[in-house]
């Protein structure tokens, strides 16, 4: 995964300004299978595609006011959108199609973001957009301070972050980790080692676990519900200082905690395996049944 | 406001750091990320680990040991990288500096219960019968004694120059030199049996 | 001719031959969960951070955010955090100083409601009933405090520019965390050796310094 430097001897396509509102562009660099791509965008949105062929393509509108920059070199290229006013940037749309094993970096303003069908690694950045992921990365590190970000796939391993947005993946991972401050998060797959955390957003978690992995559910006062296959091999350490547990999934049942506020809970289930730790100051946490896992 | 003596020039120059988005990630992990720092670990480790199971002649449980040895040490260092080269370059040479200590405390620890033996032999895994001539190459290369090995590692395989390596490993020019040579003459000799 | 002489085409072939290792080599799959073990045992002074969770070099950028790039970099985030930091901040102190009240008397000994960065240097140094537990907690608190203080200063070189929306999520944000630190601060003075407490107290503090960092990263580029 060598990042290699581009030179910066960047073939402007300077549009400058234009009394069109927008303006189109439209380019195809050649770039290595495994090359890597910088993108820069303010205001609109960023659409890339995963393609078997070792260019890149971009096509798109250019808000007014803004102008477009692009070069590099077959190993990796960077491209933005540069705005006159960043105050009242007009919203740019790119599409990107992209070698499918690819590097990908992008960061964004409000522009929202949208990867399918690559399969190199993912690093997407923005402030109040919202990200999108389908396919299968290698690896996806994505952040947002109050947008979305929505993964529908099997990344080898996941990072999300977002404060107010929600998080959530829907597929098979590694090693994932989803945060938010207020935002929920979803998952529903299969993980090894995870970790989802929260403040005030609930957690809803419905998948099973690879054997042997490791999980931690972390929340100050949203809810934490999982939902597992009746004989999934787990062995849980559950503490909530001020809430309840509610457990389905066996007949265990929890217990007061210390001094007798809040409850706890550590039990195996079939015969244990992997460590689910979960969290809570005064959120509630519910073990629930769900469909064996296939 | 004022910023602390050195803040400036520890700042990491996108012009030297491994670039496309890793300058960030470099840049995080300085301030304490351990995601970024994770991040760095996924692109970096095949590369480490390479050098660190070549390098090592021990396998891969000794390897892991050095590699895990080469990360610890790269986060407790990281304010120090300073972009005037490459990052990759920089957690080279920490694997190689890795290395040697592990090989001076392997020494005196050995030395004091082994007979005199070529220790490049001691541990060292048979060659293994195979068609695929580049095992038999890796083999052959764990196989070779610790300066020698250390020494094809480095500029056979890693590009490093004899003076660099000479620097690296607090030895003469002309020793490296001739450590090299006798594991070419080592390696030709195996891989012709 | 001497054995020393190595025959230069079967150098050549070994050479050749070297060229196809591979130089990238999978290391085993748990190995990153190792390292992260051990890095998280080791104490937060051997880490690359300096002083507090942000080194040198967050502080070394301000000169990286007031140099001239030939693209305008989007810095709406910068003076939206600063004004969420120092508030923040000072929302702490006080949450932090109303939280104290809360304990016994002999607790309260050295806490006087005074202004925040006193109080906060005071209830950093204030006795604990239970040294091994809250000295980690109060370890946390006194990085987060220099961390802060240190990120609105970075910051304060971008005051004049804002985005209104981001500002508002950025402001709740911390105060939902600053709340959560509160709420669980307070349950720890009376439950001083509750080690999930401490966990989920820190946990909460790391967040905040998360979306702190996070926000000053987005805001560099």
């Amino acid at each position: 995964m060598a990042f290699t430097y581009f030179r910066l001897g960047l073939v402007s396509v300077a549009l400058g300004l234009s009394l069109e509102a927008q303006t189109k562009v439209e380019r195809g660099i050649a770039l290595n299978p495994d090359g890597a791509i910088r993108i820069y965008a303010l205001v609109g949105s960023v659409r890339i595609t995963g393609w078997n062929r070792d260019s890149v393509s971009i096509r798109g509108t250019i808000g007014k006011g803004n102008t477009f920059h692009v070069g590099g070199a077959k190993a990796g290229m960077k491209m933005f959108v540069e705005s006159m006013d960043q105050r009242s940037s007009t919203a740019s749309h790119l599409e990107i199609s992209v070698p499918v094993k690819a590097k990908i970096w992008v960061k964004t303003a409000t522009a929202d973001i949208d990867v399918s069908g690559v399969t190199g690694s993912l690093d997407l950045y923005v402030v109040g957009g919202t990200i999108t992921v389908n396919g299968n990365p290698s690896d996806v590190n994505a952040e947002a301070i109050d947008g979305d970000i929505r993964i529908n796939g099997s990344p080898g391993w996941a990072r999300a972050k977002s404060a107010s947005g929600l998080v959530s993946l829907k597929g098979n991972s590694g090693d994932v980790t989803l945060s938010t401050v207020s935002g929920g998060i979803e998952f529903e797959g299969r993980t090894e080692r995870g970790k989802f955390e929260t403040v005030t957003g609930n957690i809803r978690y419905a998948g099973t676990f690879l054997p042997r992995g490791a999980i931690n559910f972390d929340s100050h006062s949203g809810s934490i519900d999982v939902t597992l296959p009746e004989f999934i091999g787990a062995d849980f350490d559950i503490v909530s200082i001020a809430g309840s547990i509610t457990n389905k999934l066996n007949s265990t049942k929890p217990i007061k905690g210390r001094y007798g506020r809040g409850s706890e809970l550590s039990m195996s289930n079939a015969n244990g395996g992997t460590r689910v730790a979960i969290r809570s100051f005064k959120g509630p946490v519910s073990l629930m049944r769900g469909k064996q896992a296939q | 406001m004022t910023i602390p003596p050195g803040a400036a020039s520890a700042a990491v120059s996108p012009r030297t750091a491994d670039a496309g988005g890793s300058s960030d990630v470099i840049h995080r992990a300085q301030a304490g990320d351990m995601d970024a720092f994770e991040r760095i670990y996924r692109e970096h480790s095949p590369k480490v680990y390479a050098l660190c199971l070549r390098l090592s002649g021990g396998g891969a449980a000794d390897a892991s040991d050095l590699m895990q040895d080469v990360f610890i040490r790269a986060w407790r260092g990281l304010a120090t990288f300073r972009g005037e080269c490459a990052f990759s370059s920089w957690l080279h040479r920490l694997a190689v500096n890795a290395m040697l200590e592990a090989a001076r405390s392997e020494k005196r620890r050995t030395a004091r219960v082994l007979t005199m033996e070529d220790p490049g032999t001691i541990g060292a895994p048979a060659p293994a019968v195979t068609p695929d001539v580049a095992m038999d190459l890796e083999r052959a290369i764990a196989t070779l004694p610790h300066g020698a090995r250390m020494a094809f590692v480095l500029h056979d395989i890693e590009g490093y120059q004899h003076q660099e390596i000479a620097d690296q490993m607090g030895i003469a020019v002309g020793t490296v030199k001739a450590q090299l040579h006798r594991a070419r003459k080592l390696l030709i000799k195996a891989l012709d049996k | 001719m001497t054995d020393d002489i190595v025959d230069e085409q079967r150098l050549q072939e070994l050479l050749a031959l070297t060229k196809q290792l591979p130089r990238s080599i999978d290391p085993p799959s748990g190995a990153w969960g190792q390292i992260r073990s051990a890095l998280e045992a080791e104490p937060s002074s051997s880490g690359p951070r300096t002083t507090g969770p942000f080194s040198n070099a967050v502080i070394g950028r301000a000169d990286a955010v007031r140099s001239t790039r030939f693209w305008q970099r989007p810095v709406f985030l910068a003076a939206a955090a600063l004004l969420l930091v120092a508030g923040s901040s000072a929302i702490t102190a006080v949450a932090v100083r109303r939280g104290d009240s809360s304990r016994t008397g002999s607790q309260q000994a050295g806490v006087q409601p005074t202004a925040p960065r006193q109080t906060e240097a005071q209830i950093a140094a204030a006795p604990t009933t239970s040294p091994a537990t809250l000295a980690e907690f109060t370890a946390v608190e006194k990085d987060y405090i220099v961390t802060a203080q240190r990120l609105a200063e970075l910051l304060a070189v971008q005051e004049d520019k804002l985005a209104p929306e981001t500002v508002a999520t950025l402001r709740e944000s911390l105060r939902i965390i600053d709340n959560a630190i509160l709420e669980a601060r307070r349950a720890l003075a009376t439950d001083p050796a509750n080690a999930a407490l401490v966990e989920m107290l820190s946990g909460s503090y790391q967040k905040k310094l998360d979306l702190l960092r996070r926000t000053a990263e987005m805001a560099r580029s």
